[in-house]
């Protein structure tokens, strides 16, 4: 029965009706689902690659360490009004850190670099429906955020 | 430290010991260095014993035994005097559980707190339903959030206590 939850979530991310009868499913069980969110970016993570950094319109944000499990690199392509045009991100690490970075690049897409510093880890958590112990992963993945913008209007203020 | 950096400032990152490698950015800065391209934006702080007042000794050099001898004391600390508080209060679905250097503490419907011992960082993490995720390094003797200050043990303090409605102490 156990080992039939895998397939069963994969086809229940697939099928609305399905997927509440698989959550009484697991209850039973006594396990633990991810959310079906993260599943949705785990199996098909938008915008994932990366920029040339050195290009004078790319912000790159670098953070997490090996170490802890978790690295996340999260770029952002911005134009001359600010606005941010372009996102990719790669990250080492857990379903839910995959998950929260995948995000990211989906919600900084077209706005302004003041707005998408308004971005809270609490938002991601919340749209991922992730447990207490990954909250940490939507953390990373707002300081990702944070850094890529910093290090563009670093590069912007050297040229000006 | 900014002695210490300028006479290093000449010298290639990479040969740099471990110790200084792992700065912050404006110490960088400050030193006259451009910004390594190969040092992540967040990272560990530096421990470099200095004698003077305004430099904060931070523990990222902490030997592995002294931090789980430091970090093992506070979580026992905690999970004792919670396991007891929890049962007083009679929460129900309350429990708290620890092991292997993870203390889970379920408050019913007031939501699970989790915090866990992050050896490679020498930091203790917290999760709290109340105000979300926390990293804490040891700081002359206390868990300390470096973004803001504030510290781990208070903190649980003030907020399990606010949710069961009850004065808690940790210490």
């Amino acid at each position: 029965m156990q080992r039939l939850l895998p397939f069963a979530a994969v086809a229940a991310s697939t099928s609305k009706v399905a997927a509440q009868s698989l959550h009484l499913f697991a209850q039973q069980l006594g396990r633990r689902l991810y959310h079906k969110n993260v599943v949705e970016h785990y199996e098909r993570p938008r915008n994932v690659g990366s920029f040339d950094k050195n290009d004078p319109d790319v912000g790159t944000g670098l953070v997490g360490a090996p170490a802890c499990g978790d690295v996340m690199k999260l770029q952002i392509k911005v134009d001359d009004q600010g606005n941010i045009v372009d996102a990719r991100f790669k990250t080492f690490g857990c379903g839910s850190a995959i998950a929260s970075s995948s995000v990211a690049t989906e919600w900084v897409k077209g706005k302004s670099l003041d707005e998408v510093l308004k971005i809270k880890n609490s938002d991601i958590a919340k749209h991922l429906s992730l447990p207490p112990v990954k909250l940490h992963c939507s953390m990373l993945a707002e300081d990702a955020i944070k850094a890529a913008v910093k290090d563009i209007q670093a590069k912007r203020a050297v040229k000006a | 430290m900014a002695a210490v950096l300028r006479s290093r400032a000449h010298t290639a990152y990479r040969l740099l010991p471990a110790c200084l490698q792992f700065m912050n950015k404006s110490d960088c800065m400050r030193a006259g260095w451009g910004l390594p391209m190969t040092m992540p934006t967040n990272h560990n702080r530096v421990v470099v014993r200095s004698f003077s007042e305004e430099l904060r000794v931070l523990t990222s050099t902490m030997g592995e035994a002294d931090y789980h001898h430091v970090a093992d004391k506070t979580l026992d600390m905690m999970a004792e005097k919670l396991e007891v508080f929890v049962e007083d209060q009679e929460v129900p679905d309350g429990d708290i559980e620890y092991s292997q250097g993870v203390l889970t503490v379920k408050l019913g419907r007031h939501g699970t707190f989790v915090i866990n011992k992050q050896t490679p960082n020498r930091q203790i993490w917290l999760s709290s339903p109340v105000s979300g995720p926390y990293r804490f390094d040891y700081v002359d003797g206390r868990w300390i959030y470096n973004r803001d200050g504030r510290d781990l043990v208070q903190q649980l303090e003030q907020e399990i206590g606010a949710l069961l409605r009850s004065e808690l102490h940790l210490e």
